[in-house]
């Protein structure tokens, strides 16, 4: 799949928008512009690949309302807030409803470059995690409630032995239960296992 | 009867000789024929104006009993009845006569011997048939006219009528006598008597003549029966014509008087032996006044061609004289020539007599005003001019007699004498006669005073019709009085005293200060003599004193008067002869040299203490002429510019004069010369003789107007020190505002360093854009034209920003400027811009919106800008801190320019909470604040600037629940005065 991210610009300074804009088309990203946070919220597409660019102090709706509107709305969009004030409240709500980065005006040279660039690596790798985590979930469906509660204690360390003892079956058992999951999910090790159901949350979602 | 005379004399002449009676009885008989027809026109034509008379009546009668107003058709009717009425009761002079009134349309509305007649129209019936001009009874009522004719009737027969026009009924009233009932009423009276003539002549004369013979007797008595029938149809046939109420006569063509009846002989008093046969003009009637004799000649001249003469004249009764509307009227034999005139006169209505009376009474007022040298004229009862004589025209100085004609004369009274006047005029018009001096107004405005005598006017009844006033211009008089008046007082008044001397040096007159200064009663004085008063003039020396004073008409000595205590007193005496009817009298008048001695002295005193007083003030008192030169200054001048009053009034003023303050001063120069008594303050610097310049503060006073100082009179004092004094507490307030400045810079400084960062945040993207575009480019790829194109354009956009971020420092440094105390033309837009950019960002901030309403056309303002600068943030900053704790989400500032009167008001208005009323007499003092962190000073500073500015600053609620600051500057054009009103409030 081809990735072709856009850069959202969003601040009510048409110098600062235009700045931004020149940095972005340097690095030969596309990007949008918009003069408000409402602006931005009413025409951006969620399904397209990017990240976003905001001023923290804006007529209207704020940079870290935006952001907080985006997380609330489940739209996974690298942010990155710039202000003029780096105040540490500001800064750590922000980070703490998942934002990226945080940046203070003006920003030193290639600051802003470096973040956009880290934001949209992110957002690419996000992209790509989420096809393969999707493709574990629906194999991890296909577990038997024996196999998943075998790959519980996988998951925990117990050796085979005593995952048998525990569920009080044969280690025979346990050793075919054993390789069904990993036939099942397709993976090839139990770390990758592991990996797997811990970023898929497999585990908690199934309880 | 005319012609019975001439019978008769043929009768007498019979008697004395056939021959002759015979050729006379031939005579007589075509004579006689001739009298006949010639005496029945005349008759007929008198029976036809009598009927006009009598239709003429009974107009009258009906007019009379309508008021001249016109009628309703059941008026009309009773009208008609009233006629026919009337006309039963009317003595008519023929039986058959009969009267009908022919309505407007020309229908017969009433026939009183034919009642069938009624309703028929005679509408075209000419009237005149005789005449060139034929009138038909439609005619005759489109004219209104009245007429008397012989015509025919609408049966054909003749017949004389009188058409009277009867206004308001708009119909004709016509009475007609048929010629018939005349005719034989003619012939049955004179007829007979001419045949009996005829046969008398042919058959009688003879048979008298023979009895002649045999005795007079029986002649005499045919000749007495002859007489008595002709008396007795003379008397019948009289009857008409002196039955009549007009005056008819008869005239030969040269104007011969043939006839008159006994109403005109009555109304003369006269016997038909003093007329007859004599020329009309000569007749008693036409006496005494050749005008009318002339005019009657004439009159009977035109009458005699055959015209019909008409004209209203007055004529000589035995009593009086009255007017008449006279007619002569010419009498025509069958070939057409004028063979007899018909002389008639009618009274006029007294109305009409009373008319002419006062028309010909104005006449006569007109002639004996138009030549009277006084002023006579003719106010009606509203005191308008309804006549003024030439004399009265020029006393008002009125070209012509229009501009004052219907006037009313009481304006041109002066107020003095109006009432007094109106009085009069109204105690004339009740008939009083009265006199009144009064003062008035001519035309062009001078006043002038009269003498009025005055008496009521009255019309021929006896009623006040006007005020007829004869005055006459006694200013000259009244002048002269007064001038003698003032001459006596001012003599009788006058503090010196005052001699009219006799030859015999015995005093004429005294006036009181004599009498006082002397210590003699008045009386005591007149009965003295020089010789008692003064003792260098004894009796023995008189004469020669006389001499000498007749010969030099003027004598001026001193001398000394003996007072009644017996005390000298030392006088001066100018003595001057005066003859005058024959008599010759010495006017002395005295002087007190003693006290003029003692007011010289006191003069003298005075000068000096003014002098003193001038001369040693401190302030520097100089006089100016208006061309600026210098005329006089006090010697302090010595001490403030170090020159000696001598040295300094050679040299002009304008060379001492600081060279920034000579355009002011000329400038309060003008403006003191352009106006008596003004007044002008000011402070200016004038150099020393040492070079240095002194600040002196000056009031110059207009007095060019004013006797004996007729300069500009300027008072300076050397405020140099004080001036200095001024200018370091002027100083240390700028370093406070300053200070404050500073202070609101901190406050703002968070705002202004994040405005500053934005344009540098653009910088560095930019740079870093640029940076990254040339380091990921290939090698050759400089060439690539879109790359270059946006290297340009992020180069440009750098550029822009770095001056935005050099603007705002500018901006802020402006600010925390120190006030170089410059004052400058400014523009309140440009101020209030740059004020509102410089806390835009707080304004933003706090979502604060400004609005400004300030009209283009507004003036430039004097001022320290960078003062002005400072009140208005300082405002700004007040309202939005005040909006800052605003709840609303609505937060607004308002910022407005008013022009009124040489000042603009700034006001700025918030929506915030506004201020607590009883703070708001404190609000502008020092260390006072509502904020928690604030020093207190903004506002007591700002009012200290705009007061240095020579405006003012107010606080008040607005109708938004907020706070309205509002101060004034003055306009630019005032630079000069705001300049000194700085000075001054410092």
């Amino acid at each position: 799949m081809q990735y072709n991210p856009t850069v959202y610009v969003v601040d009510d300074d048409q110098g600062a928008r235009d700045s931004v804009r020149a940095l972005v088309r340097s690095m030969g990203v596309t990007s949008e512009a918009f003069a408000s946070a409402e602006e931005f919220l009413n025409q951006f597409d969620a399904s397209q690949p990017g990240c976003l660019v905001t001023d923290l102090r804006m007529d209207g709706m704020s940079g870290v309302e935006l952001q907080q509107k985006l997380a609330e709305s489940g739209i996974h969009l690298p942010v990155i807030i710039i202000t003029a004030h780096a105040e540490t409240q500001i800064t750590v709500k922000a980070v703490k409803t998942g934002a990226v980065t945080v940046l203070e005006k003006p920003c030193r040279e290639f600051e802003l470059f470096d973040a956009i660039r880290a934001a949209l690596v992110q957002d690419a790798k996000f992209r790509k995690n989420v096809g393969a985590q999707k493709q574990f979930q629906e194999k991890f469906e296909t577990l038997s409630a024996d196999e998943r509660k075998v790959l519980e204690f996988m998951m925990e360390g117990m050796a085979n032995k005593v995952i048998a003892r525990r569920l009080d079956v044969s280690i025979r058992t346990v050793e075919n239960r054993r390789q069904r999951v990993f036939e099942k999910t397709g993976t090839d090790s139990l770390a990758e296992l592991v990996r797997m159901v811990v970023e898929t949350k497999a585990v908690s979602i199934s309880e | 009867m005319a012609e019975n005379r001439p019978s008769t004399k043929s009768f007498r002449l019979a008697r004395t000789s056939i021959g002759v009676l015979l050729v006379a009885m031939l005579v007589t008989a075509v004579a006689g024929w001739l009298a006949f027809l010639i005496s029945r026109q005349a008759v007929l034509n008198s029976v036809a104006h009598e009927s006009l008379s009598l239709a003429q009546t009974l107009v009258n009668n009906v007019e009379f009993e309508l008021n001249d107003s016109k009628v309703s058709s059941q008026e009309r009717t009773d009208l008609l009845e009233h006629i026919a009425e009337v006309w039963e009761h009317q003595e008519r002079p023929f039986d058959n006569s009969f009267v009908c009134v022919v309505g407007s349309n020309g229908n017969v509305e009433l026939h009183s011997a034919k009642p069938d007649m009624v309703g028929i129209s005679v509408a075209s019936s000419v009237i005149n048939p005789n005449a060139a001009e034929r009138k038909t009874i439609l005619d005759l009522l489109a004219s209104k006219g009245s007429l008397a004719v012989q015509n025919k009737d609408f049966f054909g027969n003749d017949q004389l009528a009188g058409y009277a026009y009867s206004p308001s009924m708009d119909a004709l009233v016509v009475v007609h006598v048929p010629a018939s009932s005349v005719e034989s009423h003619f012939l049955s009276t004179a007829l007979p008597w001419v045949l009996a003539l005829a046969f008398m002549a042919t058959l009688l004369i003879p048979i008298s003549i023979g009895l002649s013979h045999l005795g007079y007797l029986s002649s005499d008595r045919e000749a007495e029966q002859a007489r008595q029938s002709q008396r007795q149809s003379d008397r019948r046939f009289k009857a008409i014509f002196d039955s009549t109420f007009q005056f008819i006569g008869l005239m030969s063509v040269d104007g011969t008087l043939l006839e008159a009846n006994q109403t005109a002989l009555n109304f003369g008093g006269l016997k038909k032996e003093d007329v007859l046969n004599k020329p009309f003009w000569e007749t008693y009637w036409w006496r005494g006044d050749d005008d009318r004799v002339q005019q009657l000649k004439g009159a009977i001249a035109r009458a005699a061609q055959g015209e019909f003469v008409r004209y209203s004249v007055s004529v000589l009764g035995a009593e009086s004289e009255e007017i008449i509307d006279f007619t002569i009227q010419p009498v025509f034999n069958d070939d057409g020539k004028v063979v007899l005139l018909v002389p008639e006169g009618r009274l006029i209505t007294e109305q009409r007599v009373a008319e002419v009376k006062l028309a010909e009474s104005e006449e006569r007022l007109k002639a004996v005003i138009d030549t009277e040298p006084e002023c006579v004229k003719l106010l009606d009862k509203d005191g308008r001019v309804l006549s003024l004589n030439p004399a009265g025209l020029k006393m008002v100085e009125a070209e012509s007699l229009d501009q004052v004609l219907h006037q009313s004369i009481f304006p041109v009274i002066d107020d003095e004498h109006r009432e007094a006047y109106m009085a009069m005029h109204e105690r004339v018009m009740q008939g009083e006669t009265a006199q009144l001096e009064f003062g008035m107004y001519s035309l062009n405005g001078a006043h002038r005073w009269m003498d009025t005598h005055a008496s009521p006017f009255r019309d021929a009844t006896g009623k006040v019709i006007g005020h007829l006033a004869v005055t006459r211009d006694i200013t000259q008089k009244k002048m002269v009085e007064k001038q003698l008046r003032f001459t006596q007082f001012s003599v009788d008044a006058c503090s010196s005293p005052i001699f009219w001397i006799r030859q015999d040096a015995s005093f004429f007159y005294v006036n009181e200060a004599a009498a006082l200064k002397f210590g003699y009663p008045r009386d005591a004085l007149l009965s003295m003599s020089v010789h008692d008063i003064d003792p260098s003039y004894p009796a023995e020396v008189w004469p020669d004193y006389w001499e000498n004073m007749q010969k030099k008409k003027t004598l001026n000595f001193t001398t000394e008067i003996k007072c009644r205590d017996g005390f000298m007193i030392p006088v001066e005496i100018s003595t001057h002869l005066l003859e005058t009817e024959g008599e010759e009298f010495v006017f002395a008048f005295v002087t007190d040299i003693a006290e003029r001695k003692v007011a010289e002295d006191l003069i003298r005193v005075n000068e000096a203490r003014f002098r003193a007083l001038v001369e040693n003030s401190y302030d520097v008192i100089s006089m100016f002429s208006t061309n600026g030169r210098m005329v006089y200054t006090s010697p302090s001048v010595k001490r403030v510019l170090g020159y000696e009053p001598a040295q300094i009034i050679d040299i002009n003023p304008g060379a001492i004069l600081h060279p920034d303050d000579r355009e002011s001063v000329a400038a309060v120069i003008k403006q003191l010369v352009g106006q008596a008594d003004s007044i002008s303050h000011g402070i200016y610097r004038l150099r020393h003789k040492n070079g240095s310049y002194r600040t002196v503060e000056a009031t110059a006073t207009n007095l060019l107007d004013e006797p004996g100082v007729n300069s500009i009179v300027t008072i300076f004092r050397d405020i140099t020190e004080r001036y200095v004094a001024e200018e370091r507490l002027r100083e240390r307030e700028t370093a406070l505002a300053h200070v404050a400045r500073v202070s609101t810079m901190g406050e703002i400084a968070a705002g202004i360093a994040h405005e500053i960062k934005q344009p540098l945040h653009a910088v560095a993207n930019f740079a870093t854009a640029t940076t990254v575009a040339l380091r990921s480019a290939p090698e050759d790829s400089i060439q690539n034209p879109q790359l270059s194109e946006d290297l340009v354009e992020w180069n440009g956009a750098i550029k822009t920003a770095a001056q935005r971020a050099t603007a705002i420092v500018q901006r802020l440094r402006k600010y925390a400027n120190k006030s170089d105390q410059s004052v400058e033309t400014a523009s309140v837009v440009t101020l209030i811009g740059e004020a509102i950019d410089l806390i835009a960002f707080e304004t933003r901030r706090h979502k604060v919106e400004i609005e400004t309403d300030i009209p283009t056309d507004l003036p430039d303002v004097n001022c320290d800008r960078i003062q002005i600068y400072q009140v208005l943030v300082n405002l700004l900053k007040n309202a939005y801190e005040v909006l800052k704790l605003s709840n609303s989400d609505e937060r607004k500032i308002w910022i407005r320019a008013t022009q009124m009167e040489g000042q603009i008001q700034l006001s700025i208005s918030d929506n915030g909470s506004g201020i607590d009323t009883k703070k708001q007499g404190k609000i502008f003092d020092a260390f006072y604040t509502t904020k928690p962190n604030g020093m207190g000073m903004g506002l007591a500073i700002s009012r200290t600037i705009v007061e240095d500015h020579g405006g003012s600053m107010s606080v008040e609620e607005n109708e938004y629940g907020g706070a309205t600051f509002a101060f004034t500057l003055p306009v630019a054009s005032k630079c000069l005065a705001s300049s000194q009103e700085r000075v001054d409030a410092v």
